[in-house]
């Protein structure tokens, strides 16, 4: 790891500033903050926002470490904004152009957030830290990163990776009244995807028991089961879960039910102006705003197929029939 | 001493809002570490290149590890 900035600061001098990571420095879990200003997290993802500002050199010498207990300082003197929703999803499956559709009328929205990540997918790993406490650094960290930039920002939406799902118990402790939805796919067409960009979804990225696999069974199995395996998990997640504040929602409804379903979960209603403006967005793609929009499903479904349907007919389409049977018996 | 006095500079900038400001407003990597330099001779810091060099690799490099420290 490279050398920390051991500097510790008062909460008077992180006004403009966002955190962008969290590490450990000896018993202690510090805050990495850069300067953010009334920049807005508009990019697809919160990572891209941060990359961008690295490339100025005043982002990469001038930050500031301060440790975790400072969320809790500004947490009670300058509380963010209350999320409006978390969006969780099974990966590939249209969770970001919802995101880029709220996005786009100036909601503050967070896509898949370094630190608020690490707090998720480390924290109840690593020993001595109890859930109390997690639970506490969640609702601070959700706070810090969410307060306004622009003052214009009417709700507050937070998408998360795809592993949080498993974490849900938790962020419902930490958020106990927050609507969530749960994004999936048609599993095929997410497999084709992969098979493009497997992203963290090799074998090894996660622990085997955080994903509810065995140590002996995973040594075992290929990458192909793997994947697939992981994939049925989140799946199955969402799908134990989503009586409680909870909406399933199939790419197959997109985008129609980001401005009704969706909208209406969330208790958010948008004008006319907002939804032309989401419209427009979405007539590109969401993770590549240059490129225009064109529906791939039936493409993925036919590059997919042969190599994926055995494996998927055993592991996951039984859930995914699950998660269609509880979608659809709501109202 | 003189990495001391660099992260005391450090401090000191994050004190001042306008100087911060004036940074941000260089991208020029070289042009902003001769503008830090300079910064910091004026009000009497005992900074290096060498020093700016050294901490904005390490602020390069704690973000691209970021995954790797748990």
């Amino acid at each position: 790891m490279a050398a920390e900035v051991d500097v510790v600061v008062d909460i008077s001098r992180l006004e403009g500033w966002v955190p962008i990571r969290i590490y450990p420095q000896g018993p202690e879990l510090m805050v990495d903050w850069c300067y953010l200003g009334d920049e807005t997290f508009i990019d697809p993802f919160f990572s891209i926002t941060i990359e961008s500002l690295l490339q100025e050199p005043f982002h990469v010498l001038f930050r500031q470490q301060t440790p975790i207990g400072v969320l809790e300082e500004l947490y009670l003197s300058h509380p963010g904004m209350n999320p409006t929703g978390l969006i969780f999803h099974m990966t590939k499956c249209g969770s970001t152009a919802i995101t880029q559709a709220f996005a786009s009328v100036g909601n503050l929205v967070l896509s898949e957030a370094e630190p608020l990540e690490m707090l998720l997918n480390r924290g109840p790993m690593t020993p001595n830290i109890s859930d109390e406490q997690l639970v506490s650094w969640l609702r601070w960290m959700v706070s810090a990163l969410g307060q306004r930039r622009t003052g214009a920002e009417k709700h507050y939406f937070i998408k998360f990776n795809a592993f949080p799902i498993t974490r849900l118990p938790m962020l419902q402790r930490a958020f106990p009244k927050v609507p969530w939805i749960f994004v999936y796919r048609d599993p095929i067409e997410v497999l084709a995807s992969l098979d493009e960009l497997p992203g963290c979804m090799m074998r090894g990225a996660i622990r085997p028991d955080a994903v509810g696999m065995d140590a002996a069974s995973f040594s075992n199995m290929s990458q192909d089961e793997y994947l697939v395996r992981l994939l049925a998990h989140y799946c199955k997640c969402g799908l134990r879960w989503h009586g409680s504040c909870g909406r399933l929602v199939n790419f197959r409804e997109l985008p129609n039910a980001i401005w009704t379903s969706i909208a209406k979960h969330f208790n958010v209603e948008f004008t006319g102006e907002e939804l032309v403006a989401m419209q427009r967005r979405l007539s590109f793609n969401a993770k590549r705003p240059q490129e225009k929009y064109s529906d791939d499903s039936e493409s993925k479904r036919r590059m997919g197929a042969p190599r994926w349907r055995e494996l998927a007919t055993k592991w996951i389409e039984p859930v995914y029939e699950q998660l269609e049977a509880a979608r659809t018996s709501l109202p | 001493m003189l990495a001391n006095d660099f992260e005391s500079f450090r401090e000191w900038i994050f004190d001042h809002h306008e100087i911060q400001a004036q940074l941000r407003s260089i991208h020029e990597t070289e042009a902003f570490m001769a503008a830090v330099e300079q910064i910091a001779i004026d009000h009497g810091f005992q900074i290096t290149r060498q020093h700016i060099e050294a901490a904005l690799h390490a602020g390069r490099a704690a973000w691209l590890q970021r995954w790797m420290w748990w």
